[in-house]
């Protein structure tokens, strides 16, 4: 049975402009909505919406924490949080790059550093993961 | 020899789980820049693991996991 799902994310209010970059690059063509009701069970009034091009959208509403919660359809009888990290999977890695970038920026200490413009797949404890470095620029990173 | 100095942020795309690791950055610099990472990722409940500190002028290292 369709229907709509919700779930926590850690992307943070303060980072709002940054999850809307990121969600742009992710979701490639798909329109980024703010303030606006996401065409999914209950129509729910959202912080942003993104109008997926296969016409399943995803909302996200902040939450007491600053943390946004994310809403979207799901067209059988699946687990809330798996369709939510399934929707979220694209966004990881552009949102985590540009988070990366702020804290350069934000940062005196780190000033002259920079975020390697490849992510390595690597292995954390028997477990893939998905890599960005950050490092001192001019190539080293070594002291 | 001389110590990498390198931040990681190590990240699941199937779950979002994130941990961050931080490589060769003086104590003061080291834990200003974890709790740094977690804010701005929206880590709350993170664990933090120092596996190695040293202080002092002697091409010092410290190693942070986060996650």
């Amino acid at each position: 049975m369709s229907h709509m799902v919700k779930g926590n994310t850690s992307f943070t209010e303060e980072n709002k402009q940054l999850l809307i970059e990121a969600l742009e690059t992710a979701y490639n063509g798909s329109k980024v909505e703010l303030n606006a009701q996401a065409n999914i069970s209950g129509r729910p009034l959202c912080d942003i919406v993104v109008r997926r091009n296969n016409g399943n959208d995803v909302g996200f509403r902040v939450r007491k924490d600053g943390t946004y919660e994310c809403l979207t359809y799901e067209p059988g009888y699946g687990n809330s949080q798996n369709r939510i990290n399934e929707a979220m999977k694209p966004v990881y890695e552009p949102y985590n790059r540009a988070v990366a970038k702020k804290m350069i920026k934000d940062t005196p200490a780190l000033s002259g550093w920079i975020v390697k413009k490849e992510t390595k797949e690597v292995e954390h404890k028997g477990k893939k993961m998905k890599r960005i470095r950050i490092q001192p620029g001019g190539g080293g990173g070594w002291i | 020899m001389s110590n990498p100095q390198y931040i990681d942020i190590l990240f699941d795309e199937n779950t979002g789980e994130t941990i961050i690791k931080i490589e060769g950055l003086a104590d003061d610099l080291c834990d200003a820049t974890a709790k740094k990472v977690m804010k701005q990722l929206g880590i709350t409940d993170a664990k933090v693991v120092k596996t190695a500190s040293h202080e002092g002028g002697d091409g010092a290292k410290r190693t942070q996991s986060i996650g």
